[in-house]
């Protein structure tokens, strides 16, 4: 779930070496965490967070398939 | 650049096209502008056709067509389910279709996974090719599907609205379902359709006309 997100980010930013992806897992839940160059952070997000919603409605399926709940953090 | 011809048939009128431009047809991209016939009757061979030619962009139409395609698979890939895309390029769109498991995974509640990953696809296309395109991404018939589903939904609570005379409001929906709801109902004179909200869901409320 990881290595989607970190494509998807790097497919949308300017800047695809400042995309950074953590996961940190946990045993029902992991986070994925987000983080990209300054200047890209209104690429990733969207109009009214538009494209981050769709990263996790993504992400959601995502998870459903893999039968563990995934998070994500976009950090600013 | 625009050629038109006349000509007895359309086949003939490409034919010219083809002969005047030096180009193959496959070059090219052709479309009947008028067929008129010809004399009261109307026989075979009376007929004209006037045909409009212009040349295919067919490089950055495939070029965007094989990037999309690449896109969706990496995305199904990473969401983890067996699915074949198929594409193809039309009037500068982009048409998607997943083959997938039939699970519906992909679909989601009212489709909202599939619009997601339609909506995705759509960004990063865009970004590649520094241009907006249209992509429309569909699996299991999924679309036509859901028209006719809110076709069905839409006559029913126009009825309902008009039996008990009062105002209906439907759930929130995106502007593509709103716009398949406003069209069934626009030529009934019976009731009125309106969209309320802010951002991107709005309601209809479906407003039965007072008689007289």
């Amino acid at each position: 779930m990881k290595e989607l997100i970190e494509y998807i980010a790097k497919a949308l930013v300017d800047n695809p070496d400042a995309v950074k992806v953590t996961e940190i897992e946990g045993e029902k839940t992991s986070v994925i965490e987000l983080s990209v160059a300054k200047e890209d952070l209104g690429k990733i997000i969207g109009k009214q967070g538009r494209t981050a919603r769709a990263m996790r409605t993504i992400l959601s399926a995502a998870s459903t398939k893999n039968n563990k709940r995934a998070v994500l953090e976009i950090i600013e | 650049m625009l050629v038109e011809k006349e000509a007895r048939s359309v086949e003939e009128a490409i034919e010219e096209i083809c002969n005047e431009l030096g180009k193959r047809r496959e070059e090219l991209e052709f479309e009947v502008v008028e067929e008129k016939p010809r004399g009261i009757l109307g026989f075979m061979g009376n007929k004209k056709v006037k045909v409009r030619a212009k040349p295919k962009d067919q490089q950055q139409e495939d070029e965007g067509l094989n990037y999309a395609k690449m896109v969706l698979e990496r995305i199904i890939l990473g969401i983890d389910v067996p699915a074949k895309v198929e594409g193809k390029a039309q009037e500068g769109k982009i048409y998607l279709n997943i083959k997938g498991d039939g699970s519906g995974l992909l679909i989601g509640r009212h489709g909202q996974t599939l619009d997601a990953i339609q909506y995705m696809v759509g960004r990063i296309v865009g970004k590649r090719m520094g241009e907006k395109r249209r992509v429309t991404v569909d699996t299991e018939g999924y679309r036509e599907r859901r028209k006719s589903a809110l076709e069905r939904l839409a006559r029913r609570m126009g009825d309902k609205a008009k039996s008990t005379g009062k105002v209906i409001n439907l759930q929130p929906m995106n502007p593509r379902d709103r716009r398949v709801v406003h069209l069934t109902l626009k030529d009934d004179r019976e009731v009125e359709t309106r969209s309320e909200g802010e951002g991107e869901l709005k309601i209809i409320k479906i407003i039965p006309r007072t008689k007289g």
